[in-house]
């Protein structure tokens, strides 16, 4: 045999390059046969035709998903082969896997849930979309986003209870799981079902009586959302006997909810104006303020700016703002629509309020126009009450987010006026009539330092849970409070405190001991200026926490 | 007309309010991808599909890769593979994606003096391995260089590394990680049926009415296997043999939770009980087994009371489940890591192979002794890696058959090293005993696998030349070599695997490797060259030709597959077992062994083996009361994970951080609560980890996820004698609740006890001297990088003449000379005190000689100091620039190595520096000095 002699400097470096051309060449498809090339028909159907449905639901039926617990050993093979199936973003899921563990220590249990949207009866996230973008379809019961109606609100990622809609950040809408419906209408498997090795997951048709039926007073698993807010139409079976213990791995995972800052600033600011036009209206009407005439210009624009920056963030927030008009299609269901349109209506009429003091004296249109924009205000106010008390979570319930939003436009209304009507002193020139604005500041005064004293204590008194034995909801969020968001609560209540109590009975006091032409009112204002700044960031951590303690019962997760 | 465009202006008005359609309706359209795929993404519909073996574990599941353009854009599996049955696990599913990381090695990096690893070019690489390797050799001889190689990649790779380290360049010592996972089950098999044969197939599970699952977590280890167990028809009962109720036991009809490491207890004890009931099978072990007598003698003292006090199973159940054994007409045996992973795994797995031949479950549908193997191909190294065996499975020490090798390969018989190699721990304990000066290591991750991990990173240390040859240029390994190959990976290269049950399985290249990645074939073809030994290589152009060669090896042995003709009909088969003999016809394409009851020892006949139990090296005691048990956690994690954390949608499927699973009553004991962070300490390691409270595990036993780089830092070096097997699933540790953390590390100069952990968490620079932290104190570590990950603004500086671990991670590395600490913290705080950044209230108060000092400062010759210490000015501003912003600075010191004489000189100097600065007393700010 020919021995090769030992290759040059030059000819490595050539090997070098030859070989390196060779690694890129793709060998794949041009060296093996191609398999199954025109094939239409889905192999895989051999495993799966025995998971689907024999017929189509006739009438009062749906298509619905069905886990049998007992076959799923909890290999998430379902998650990925949705992931890929249907094309989604890398980081994207519309399916999870998680775990309940309880028993004792003779018989341990752990248990995997599969997840996906449970198709709901009822489907939340449709009651609530401002857009209708959400369809639930005659036939199958399908509960259908449409992707291109979507504005990106995210209103049903609060709305569903199962954590199903998916804002998707890269295209500004939420997607979800639609039981693969381009798949069943051909006869094939939705990814999730044709990819599970043990054949836990299948698809029936339920009767929607019978989902009613089946969804009173239980959830589909333990810790678990209670079943008759939407109807879920998943059907988990298995043969054993759920220990009482049972609990969801992450149970005593506590993290804080996502803060949606737009929404904080719309809240918060949107509130703010509605209680500034109130305050005002309050001020002329029973203190028969002989200033008024001279303030309410300032004021009325001041409101007025707060509320557009308000509305301005809540379009913000959107993840297509472009379209945000479409949310007149909802005035039938969505609060959120109702919401918007009210607030849009009291825009509207704060505008021409606003303008009318500018445009001159017309007979009665201030009076008129101003009862306008406080009621579509108040209106707008309980609307947003009722956006997040309709998401049926136990820490925004219709009294305690009534409580806050109100006293935020109270606290807000007061504190805005004080510092318009402190800083009016600086461009009346009349004595009589600088002494009668100082007066009329006093019940601001009193009016804030109460009504935030009742707020601050009510806030506080979510503390008393900290000592329950039950792990409940209140306790999470005051753990929260205390844990994770301290930083938050402390600076809520700091703000709140000094805002709200201490710096406005400085205020009072001040108010009515200064000499009203000496230089003393720029302390005054300067004063007003802090209390009213305070009391705006004391609002917002209210709000922070607000959001970022709505803790609420969900699927069971991984640990 | 009109009517129509009234129509669609109708329509397109109201679609502006209602759209049901557009862009994102589109975009996640199906349709029907054809290749029998059904509906698929449309964007990602396939004009080409094409069939590959998966690359991570030993089921060998075959995947349907979709091309779109030539680009591998999509998997689904393959339905008709007779493994998977058109299943995968997470694994499988999103096998494409940790192709395209970015953390993927590009190019080849060498490491420059001082400095970080950095770019260079092939031929520069392997000139520089060659001259340095050979350097090594001429010094210390040729055994002074060793490899660890891998149970990944393809058995013609393994082939050409075994023949190029062993035949090529004189290397001796060379080993895989398969030592990890395997090596019990080899030797086993080799000692009792003469032949290191696995003897099932996969549709043994749908065929037994009885399956024991022995140390094995199908459910998550081996989820594909599982699936067949779910499609037995039979109603069997399934028992599963784990001292943890994992999903696994869940599933099962009959668990029994032994006491760890009594397994071998147990399985003595059910022959005897089997032996006494009369329930074996006296005619198969007449003609085919010897040595029976013996072992019948042997368990006579494993009586039913003394098994159940060893291992804590009443004796009832005994009985039940020896009667369940009986009584199984098809039972089949199946093992994994729980038997292998052991000091004692060879004579576990025989004491479980004992009871398939007493009781004539072997060789017959549904039976088997059957170990499951853990990586892909794992399987392929056990024939053809070189390493433990002589290509083909032949035995090194054997003339005979060195010579029939040297005929086939057409070289000279002499360059077959006549002795066997040195095993993984060996070859690690060569390196302390400066036998092994240069260890090369491909596709694996020893940095973080091997048992007791710390010793073993600092060993590594003593190598002359470290190369690492890897996909990905980040894993714990890499990141300590001194050169790094860069090597394609699964999907842009050619191969085959053998799968657990000897099925030979194709590999292809369907995508491009990054960068000027090498595939691990290609990179040893060019070695061969530069090495100067290609003439022992002709032929050995493509993976193909190689199998070929392999081919002609294993012609004769038990593991013959001369019967497959080339790659094509592998790809047309759906793989084939071995044996297949040239000439032979393949009737099934799911066969076992063993049928005709003949084994491979000389005489024909399967041998007993059994031996008196061994003590564990260390067993919980008073100090460190817990066992701790380790193994696979979730199905979507991959051994030490560098590919499956590259997957968002993985790592969405399992625990980001570390955890521990804690009996119920054991929590409540110790007063830790779900999810809290918790301290566990062995004698080698302390971690922390996240509570997780379950009464999966026992009381007195914790388990923890081996996929977590923590794991290994507390196991115990603890090998079986007999495979050399590490025994991962046996160590002593103790649970801390986390504060005491802090009793660990001693504060210098200060009476009261320093909370360092809470000073890190608000420090703004942290300062390191000379300590490789990451190394050596990982908690501490790991609380600075959780510092910097919440707030990005945090630097780390690190001063220290070497390259560690620690300074990859530094913002700033401070290179100089050794001793030259000292001298660059008082040209720092030279430089501080000029621009007049003194702390007065902290100086008045803590440092009388301030100004005595401040004076000498002054005196500080700059220019000699930063040519003495080889200081780089540049490094001096941007310190100097960090420690002149508002913040708090904590610093630590840590004279390594005894490498500083002076260690005085810089813990005053540094205490000054923090003087100087105010930078004591408050939260966030201060220094410690670390002992070892």
């Amino acid at each position: 045999m020919e021995v090769p002699k030992k290759m040059t400097e030059f000819e490595l470096q050539q090997l070098v390059v030859s070989t390196l051309a060779e690694q890129r060449e793709i060998t794949a498809i041009e060296k093996y046969t191609q398999q199954h090339e025109n094939l239409q028909f889905p192999l895989q159907e051999k495993y799966y035709r025995d998971l689907m449905p024999v017929s189509q639901p006739k009438q009062g039926q749906q298509y619905a998903f069905e886990v049998d617990l007992d076959r799923c050993s909890g290999c998430k093979a379902c998650v990925t082969a949705c992931h890929s199936l249907n094309g989604l973003g890398e980081n994207e899921t519309w399916r999870s896997v998680g775990l309940l563990l309880g028993g004792t220590e003779e018989k341990p249990i752990q248990q995997h849930v599969t997840t996906a949207c449970h198709h709901c009866a009822e489907p939340a996230c449709m009651h609530g979309c401002p857009v209708n973008a959400y369809e639930k379809d005659e036939m199958t019961g399908i509960v259908k986003h449409l992707d291109d109606q979507c504005i990106g609100c995210v209103y049903c990622t609060l709305k569903c209870p199962y954590e199903v809609p998916q804002y998707d950040k890269a295209h500004g809408i939420v997607r979800k799981c639609d039981m693969c419906a381009d798949r069943l209408t051909e006869g094939e498997a939705p990814a999730c079902v044709q990819a599970c090795p043990t054949q836990a997951l299948a698809i029936k048709v339920v009767d929607k009586e019978k989902i009613l039926e089946e969804s009173q007073a239980t959830a589909l698993v333990p810790g678990a959302p209670p079943s008759d807010y939407t109807l879920p139409t998943t059907t988990y079976n298995s043969n054993q006997a759920v220990p009482r213990n049972m609990l969801p791995s992450d149970y005593h995972h506590l993290n804080p909810q996502d803060s949606h800052p737009p929404l904080i600033i719309m809240l918060v600011l949107t509130q703010l104006s509605v209680g500034a036009f109130c305050v005002d209206m309050l001020l002329n009407t029973f203190l028969n303020n002989p200033v008024a005439p001279y303030l309410n210009p300032i004021r009325s624009v001041v409101a007025l700016c707060s509320g557009l920056l308000a509305l301005g963030a809540s379009v913000f927030h959107l993840g297509r703002p472009l379209y945000a008009f479409r949310v007149v299609v909802g005035l039938k269901k969505s609060w959120l629509s109702r919401e918007v349109l009210v607030f849009g209506l009291f825009a509207i009429l704060a505008v021409l309020y606003a303008a009318s003091f500018w445009i001159g004296e017309i007979e009665n249109t201030h009076f008129m126009l101003g009862l306008g924009v406080i009621m579509s205000g108040m209106l707008g106010v309980v609307f947003s009450v009722l956006v997040y008390a309709d998401c049926r979570k136990e820490l925004w319930r219709e009294f305690i987010s009534g409580f806050k939003f109100f006293t935020t436009v109270a606290i807000l209304g007061f504190s805005t006026t004080l510092i318009t009507s402190t800083t009016s002193v600086l461009f009346i020139n009349s004595v009589e009539r600088k002494e009668a604005l100082l007066f009329s500041i006093g019940p601001l005064c009193l009016g804030l330092t109460f009504i935030s004293a009742l707020k601050m204590l009510w806030e506080v008194s979510i503390f008393r849970y900290l000592k329950d034995h039950s792990y409940s909801i209140f306790k999470r969020a005051a753990l929260l409070m205390v844990g994770k968001l301290n930083r938050v609560t402390l600076l809520r209540f700091l703000t709140g405190g000094l805002g709200g109590l201490l710096l406005p009975l400085l205020v009072y006091y001040a108010s009515h001991n200064i000499d009203p032409n000496s230089s003393d009112t720029v302390l005054l204002i300067g004063l007003s200026i802090v209390t009213f700044s305070l009391t705006l960031i004391g609002e917002f951590c209210e709000r922070y926490l607000f959001f970022t303690t709505a803790v609420s019962l969900k699927m069971p997760g991984d640990f | 007309m009109k009517d129509k465009q009234s129509q669609v202006l109708k329509e397109k008005i109201s679609s502006i309010f209602h759209q049901s359609d557009g862009k994102f309706t589109r975009h996640r359209h199906l349709e029907n991808g054809k290749y029998g795929l059904g509906k698929v993404p449309q964007q990602l519909k396939p004009d080409a599909t094409t069939r590959v073996i998966c690359g991570f574990c030993s089921t060998g599941c075959c995947l349907d890769i979709h091309l779109k353009d030539g680009q591998a854009v999509n998997i689904t599996p393959t339905t008709e593979y007779p493994v998977n049955l058109g299943m995968a696990c997470p694994k499988g599913w999103e096998a494409l994606t940790p192709l395209k990381s970015p953390d993927r090695a590009t190019t080849p990096l060498l490491r420059k003096p001082h400095d970080k690893l950095e770019p260079v070019d092939w031929h520069t690489a392997l000139s520089i391995f060659t001259e340095r390797f050979k350097a090594i050799q001429e010094k210390y001889g040729s055994e002074s260089i060793a490899f660890l190689s891998t149970g990944q990649i393809p058995m013609e790779e393994m082939a050409y590394l075994g023949a190029l380290a062993k035949f090529g360049m004189g290397i001796l010592h060379g080993d895989g990680n398969t030592r990890q996972c395997m090596a019990t089950s080899v030797v086993s098999y080799k000692q009792s049926f003469g032949f290191d044969a696995p003897p099932y197939t996969y549709k043994d599970f749908e065929e037994s009415d009885v399956i024991v699952l022995i140390g094995s977590n199908l459910c998550v280890a081996h989820p594909i296997m599982w699936e067949r167990v779910m499609m037995n028809r039979n109603n069997p009962e399934i028992v599963v043999i784990d001292p943890r109720a994992t999903e696994t036991a869940m599933a099962a009809t009959q668990h029994y939770a032994i006491r760890p490491k009594s397994d071998i207890y147990l399985f003595y004890g059910l022959a005897h009980i089997l032996i006494e009931g009369g329930n074996i099978d006296k005619t198969y072990i007449e003609m085919h087994t010897t040595a029976f007598n013996d072992f019948a003698e042997h368990v006579k003292s494993y009586t039913p009371e003394f098994v159940s006090s060893k291992t804590g199973i009443e004796i009832s159940r005994l009985y039940h489940l020896a009667d369940t054994i009986a009584r199984g007409k098809r039972v089949s045996f199946w093992w994994t890591m729980g038997v292998n992973q052991s000091y004692e795994g060879v004579r576990v797995a025989q004491s479980i192979i004992n009871l398939a031949l007493m009781t004539g479950n072997i060789g017959r549908p549904g039976t088997g002794a059957n170990s499951i193997t853990g990586q892909c191909n794992a399987m392929g190294s056990r024939l053809f890696s070189n390493t433990t065996n002589l290509l083909g499975s032949h035995d090194f020490t054997n003339p005979q058959h060195r010579q029939k090798v040297a005929d086939i390969l057409g070289i000279n018989v002499s360059r077959i090293p006549q002795e066997n190699s040195w095993a993984y721990d060996q070859i690690v304990d060569g390196i302390t005993s400066g036998k092994i000066k240069g260890l090369w290591i491909i596709a694996t991750n020893s940095s973080h696998s091997w048992i007791n991990q710390g010793r073993f990173n600092k060993i590594i240390q003593q190598l002359d030349f470290l190369v690492v040859q890897d996909m990905y240029h980040t894993t714990e390994s890499a990141q300590r070599a001194d050169l790094v190959l860069p090597a394609a990976a699964w999907g842009e290269k050619e191969g085959t695997f053998i799968n657990s049950e000897r099925r030979i399985g194709l590999i292809k290249k369907v995508t491009q490797a990054p960068g000027i990645a090498l595939s691990d074939f290609n990179i040893f073809k060019l070695i061969a060259h530069h090495w100067g030994c290609a003439e022992l290589f002709q032929g050995w152009e493509t993976p193909e030709d190689v199998f070929g060669i392999l081919k002609k090896v294993s012609k004769g042995q038990p593991c013959d597959i001369t019967g497959i003709k080339d790659y094509q009909m592998l790809d047309n088969m759906g793989g084939v077992q071995w044996p297949f003999k040239e000439g032979a016809s393949l009737n099934s394409n799911e066969r076992r062994l063993f049928s005709d009851g003949h084994y491979y020892h000389p005489d024909g006949k399967a041998k007993f083996l059994f031996e008196d139990p061994r003590q564990s090296l260390e067993a919980p005691d008073a100090e460190y009361p817990f066992w701790l048990l380790t193994g696979r956690g979730t199905t979507a994690q991959w051994h030490t994970q560098t590919r499956t954390c590259k997957s968002s949608v993985l790592r969405k499927l399992y625990p980001e951080e570390v955890y521990v699973e804690i009996n119920g009553a054991d929590a409540r004991k110790l007063g830790i609560g779900s999810n809290e962070l918790v301290s566990l300490i062995s004698r080698r390691g302390q971690i922390q980890a996240h509570a997780y409270i379950t009464y999966q595990v026992q009381q007195g036993q914790i388990f923890i996820p081996m996929h977590y780089e923590e794991t290994n830092k507390l196991t115990l070096s603890q090998f079986d004698p007999y495979s050399r097997q590490p025994s991962y699933k046996a160590c002593a540790v103790k649970i801390e609740r986390s504060r005491s953390i802090r009793d660990h590390i001693q504060p210098f100069g200060k009476d009261e006890p320093m909370t360092a952990s809470e000073d890190i968490q608000h420090a703004n620079i942290l300062l390191i001297i000379g300590a490789d932290m990451a190394e050596n104190h990982p908690i501490l570590f790991h609380m600075i990088q959780r510092r910097r990950s919440e707030e990005r603004s945090t630097r780390i500086i690190v001063v220290d003449p070497r390259n560690t671990r620690t300074t990859q991670y530094a913002d700033v590395h401070v290179t100089l000379a050794a001793n030259g600490e000292a001298a660059f913290l008082q040209l720092v705080a030279k430089r501080l005190c000029t621009m007049g950044h003194i702390d007065k209230r902290s100086v008045k108060r803590n440092h009388q000689g301030f100004n005595t000092y401040r004076t000498y400062l002054e005196t500080l010759d700059e220019q000699t100091l930063i040519s003495t210490y080889q200081l780089h000015p540049a490094r001096i501003d941007e310190v100097v620039e960090f420690l002149a912003m508002p913040g708090h600075l904590f610093s630590f010191y840590y004279p390594e190595n005894g490498q500083h004489t002076h260690r005085v000189g810089i813990d005053v100097t540094l205490m000054n520096l923090h003087l100087q600065l105010g930078q004591v007393g408050m939260k966030g700010s201060g220094y410690l000095s670390l002992r070892g």
